[in-house]
């Protein structure tokens, strides 16, 4: 007997006490624990600690998180693959691109093109090239696309890593480098934090306006098409936005893997396929789980900070197994 | 057996010497048919016949190179994709949903959500909380027709919706799809000459592209069409209630 | 013939032909056997006139010995010193091609055992017969011990002698002027990535010997040499003096701007000093200017 749908409105309210109870960790633990009873009171280095230092990047967290599972959440729309996740296209080599310049060619670049900026330049112009080159007589078709970003991906990793031979040395800035591709949370100024809320605003809804067509899809292309969606301008304009939602979640937190690939996963088995809910509810699980992933990078072994790209890794892996292991069991 | 009268309504689906070329193979040619607004319409002929491009072209997800189709006397070009999506419904040959939709989810996809009395008439009451990948072959042919139909469209087009049901379950869909064109026009693809002598209204036989007959099963499907259109001797054995088709013994054998 | 015969072949020709002369300005015995900072035990034959070297830090000593024209070849992105530049190359970041070493037939290797691929030319070379030297620097007075180890291994432990006493003095003499105050706590940016990232080191690592030469005291001691540290970590330890190596500085300004550190006493204070990388990280003979420049950054008022 398969388990019934949960439904949206519960999913979300329990997603929401879930991410009040994980924000309030994240600003108590770090690098000294600050209990939230002296969050408010004498200003003073506790106060700092959870408003100055921590607040902002929680607030950064969350926006990468929710950024990483949408795009997971489109990408595996569009190409009807589970595997899907945001990297998919290139992206992930891009930014890794616009990131090595920023670090290791700083005087090529102007001060204003900082590394966010070039890791964001560098994941979203990849998606377009793919987009350029995986048409075929004006029209986008899904296996083109993929082929032409794996392509793309290992000419841009090459380049990545040509610079970091030619231009990298025991002197310059290859463990900057080599720990922002594992992936950790940039901290924003609280004008930038104030920057997200459009962002994933904007990100929300145009998402939203998308599922329908991506539900169409699921049941092939001349279904779609048969039930009014124009499939080919759906795929661009889908990759496109993941493709946004990626560059920004990597401008902010680096390279950051299994996200984009597991929340979506997971949501999907508890709320059904249906892309419309699957929408708020991805943003909201993925951006909670990015703050728990923060917080552990960040205090559990404090002083030092592990890259949170890695941690996903070394963590997200064997879960994800150990779900699928749990759901064979049940089916 | 209800035969529907040819009404005088002017005709769903018209195509116009319609060619389709890809490459220097001409997937359809000279195609000129019309398809009347009511009643069970089959597509038969052996494979590559083009049956399938013909559902597409009228889909207008395949590219002319010569000829128009009209939908409701307006050309396909000249519709925009949602009304269009309005007047047509499509069940693809592979019915499958890539991801794991219950019953409930994938009539959501419809262009309208499903009335009670298309549930009752497609018996899915039962079915809705059900996945559709659980379900049975008539079960999942039933819900994609039923998908399609919900919001009223003018055309039904189905792809061999029968092809992979076992027998009494293809009997089953095709009287739904009569009932079905009872109230739209119903052009389906059928390799089963059987079905298609029983339960059609109008049968066309295509082969390598071109339309060689249509009109009534009876008239149309005779040896001689048959065997032009399989390029095989074919013989069609009729009682008063139905017909059988086979392919006759070869002397040597018998 | 293998390709491990044929190196040997070729490296046996090398030595040999090394024993023909006496090399001038070399002290003391042959063969010699020293204990490098792996301590395995090296034996040399002769006085090697053919080194061949790998990373800047070894071919810095090689020079600052004199032994420039006993250098066949080097490793390694090498700018300093200048006549270092011109010597032949056996390969860099790509890794170090065990061939293109045989080539100059080397009858001494000096390495490092870092993460590159130097590790791979020890096995091949060791069993070829060719004494491979290898150096390892936790903290400054290693260093010191290197210049001793080269000197003895190629013979000139009289300039070594001299060097290490010259550098010893440097340093003492750094100590000496900033004598009477007490350690400034000072955070040590060795990368960083804008806004995060950020890379320091402590314990186990020359850089943080080099700041307690020059009057200061890492807040990050605690750690096991190379780490990455978050913001909040900085803000909880409260440097007085913020050091950061860049390769190509940017203004201090840049770091006052990231978000937060407005509320570091360094940046109240205005104590956030910008330092080339370039030698800094080198640990070989030019430390001494890395400790200056600590120095100078740490006590300005004792260093003009």
């Amino acid at each position: 007997m398969t388990p019934a749908r949960g439904s949206l409105g519960p999913a979300l309210g329990l997603l929401a006490v879930l991410g009040v109870v994980v924000a309030g960790l994240s600003l108590s633990l770090g690098a000294a624990w600050v209990s939230p009873l002296r969050w408010i009171g004498e200003p003073g280095l506790e106060r700092d600690l959870v408003w100055v230092w921590r607040a902002p990047r929680v607030a950064a967290a969350f926006f990468v998180g929710a950024c990483l599972s949408l795009a997971g959440l489109l990408f595996q729309g569009v190409f009807r693959n589970p595997l899907a996740e945001p990297y998919l296209l290139g992206s992930a080599a891009g930014a890794g691109l616009g990131a090595a310049i920023a670090l290791l060619l700083p005087q090529l670049v102007p001060a204003a093109w900082s590394l966010p900026v070039m890791a964001f330049l560098g994941a979203w112009g990849a998606s377009w090239l793919v987009l350029a080159v995986g048409r075929i007589g004006g029209d986008w078709h899904s296996g083109r696309l993929l082929l032409a970003g794996v392509a793309l991906a290992a000419i841009l990793s090459a380049l990545r890593g040509l610079i970091l031979m030619v231009f990298g040395d025991e002197s310059t800035n290859l463990r900057a480098i080599v720990s922002w591709q594992l992936g950790g949370v940039q901290t924003p100024t609280p004008a930038e934090v104030m920057g997200f809320v459009p962002w994933l605003l904007f990100l929300g809804v145009a998402a939203w306006r998308l599922a329908p067509g991506l539900d169409a899809l699921g049941l092939g292309d001349a279904a779609a098409q048969s039930l009014g969606h124009r499939v080919p301008r759906l795929v661009a304009g889908t990759v496109l936005l993941a493709a946004l939602a990626t560059a920004l979640a990597v401008s902010w937190g680096g390279l950051i893997g299994f996200v984009g690939l597991i929340v979506p996963h997971v949501l999907r088995w508890w709320l059904g396929p249906l892309h419309g809910p699957l929408v708020p509810a991805c943003m909201i699980a993925g951006g909670v789980l990015m703050v728990l992933v923060d917080t552990v990078a960040r205090s559990s072994m404090a002083p030092s900070e592990i890259p949170a790209g890695l941690l996903t890794a070394v963590i997200g892996g064997p879960f994800f197994l150990a779900l699928l292991l749990w759901r064979q069991d049940r089916a | 057996m209800n035969r529907i009268e040819q009404s005088n309504a002017p005709p769903v689906l018209s195509f116009s010497d319609v060619e389709v070329r890809v490459g220097t193979r001409a997937l359809l040619s000279s195609l000129t048919l019309d398809v009347p607004c009511r009643g069970l319409f089959g597509l038969v002929g052996p494979n590559g016949a083009g049956k399938s491009t013909l559902v597409r072209a009228a889909l207008g997800l395949q590219a002319l190179s010569r000829g128009e189709v009209r939908l409701r006397d307006r050309r396909l070009q000249d519709w925009r994709p949602r009304e269009l999506a309005h007047q047509v419904g499509y069940v693809p040959q592979h019915i499958h949903s890539h991801w794991d939709l219950t019953v409930r989810e994938l009539l959501q996809l419809g262009l309208a959500p499903p009335s009670a009395e298309l549930l009752q008439d497609f018996e899915l009451e039962g079915l809705l909380a059900r996945r559709f990948k659980t379900l049975s072959g008539g079960e999942q042919a039933r819900a994609a027709i039923a998908r399609a139909m919900a919001h009223g469209p003018a055309l039904l087009l189905a792809d061999e919706p029968a092809a992979h049901l076992d027998l009494p379950h293809q009997h089953a869909l095709m009287r739904l799809l009569q009932a079905c064109a009872s109230r739209s026009a119903v052009v389906i693809v059928l390799h089963d000459l059987h079905l298609a002598a029983r339960y059609c209204d109008h049968v066309a036989v295509l082969s390598h592209g071109r339309l060689l007959r249509h009109g009534s099963p009876k008239g149309v499907l005779d040896d001689a069409t048959l065997a032009q259109a399989y390029e095989r001797p074919l013989q069609r054995i009729s009682t008063s209630a139905q017909s059988f088709f086979t392919v006759p013994i070869p002397e040597a054998c018998r | 013939m293998t390709r491990r015969e044929g190196l040997g072949l070729l490296l046996a020709a090398g030595t040999g032909m090394a024993v023909a002369e006496p090399v001038p300005g070399t002290a003391g015995t042959w063969p010699r056997t020293l204990v490098d900072a792996m301590q395995r035990s090296v034996r040399i034959a002769a006085p090697p006139r053919r080194i061949v070297t790998v990373f800047p830090s070894n071919v810095e000593i090689l020079f600052a010995l004199g032994l420039a024209d006993r250098v066949a070849a080097i490793g390694g992105r090498v700018r300093h010193p200048p006549e270092a530049v011109g010597k032949p190359s056996v390969g860099g970041a790509l890794g170090y091609s065990p061939e293109a070493v045989a080539a100059h037939r080397p009858d001494l290797l000096v390495l490092t055992p870092s993460h590159q691929t130097a590790l791979s030319l020890v096995e091949p070379f060791t069993r070829a017969g060719v004494p491979v030297l290898m150096l390892a620097h936790p903290d400054l007075p290693s260093v010191l011990r290197n210049i001793t180890l080269v000197g003895q291994a190629a013979g000139v432990e009289a300039q070594a002698e001299h060097l290490r006493r010259l550098m010893q003095q440097q340093l003492e003499a750094v100590r000496a002027r900033w004598q009477g105050l007490s350690p400034r706590s000072v955070y040590l940016e060795t990368a960083a990535a804008e806004r995060g990232a950020f890379q320091t080191i402590g314990r186990g690592h020359y850089a943080d010997d080099a700041l307690a030469w020059a009057g200061g005291r890492n807040v990050f001691a605690d750690l096991d040499g190379s780490q990455q540290v978050s913001a909040e970590a900085i803000a909880v330890r409260d440097p007085e003096v913020i050091l950061s190596l860049q390769a190509v500085p940017k203004p201090a300004a840049s770091i006052a701007a990231r978000p937060g550190w407005q509320h570091l006493r360094a940046v109240r204070e205005g104590r956030v000093v910008v330092l080339e990388r370039g030698h800094k990280l080198i640990p070989g003979p030019r430390q001494i200017e890395a400790v200056l420049d600590y120095a100078r950054a740490l006590h300005p008022e004792r260093f003009a």
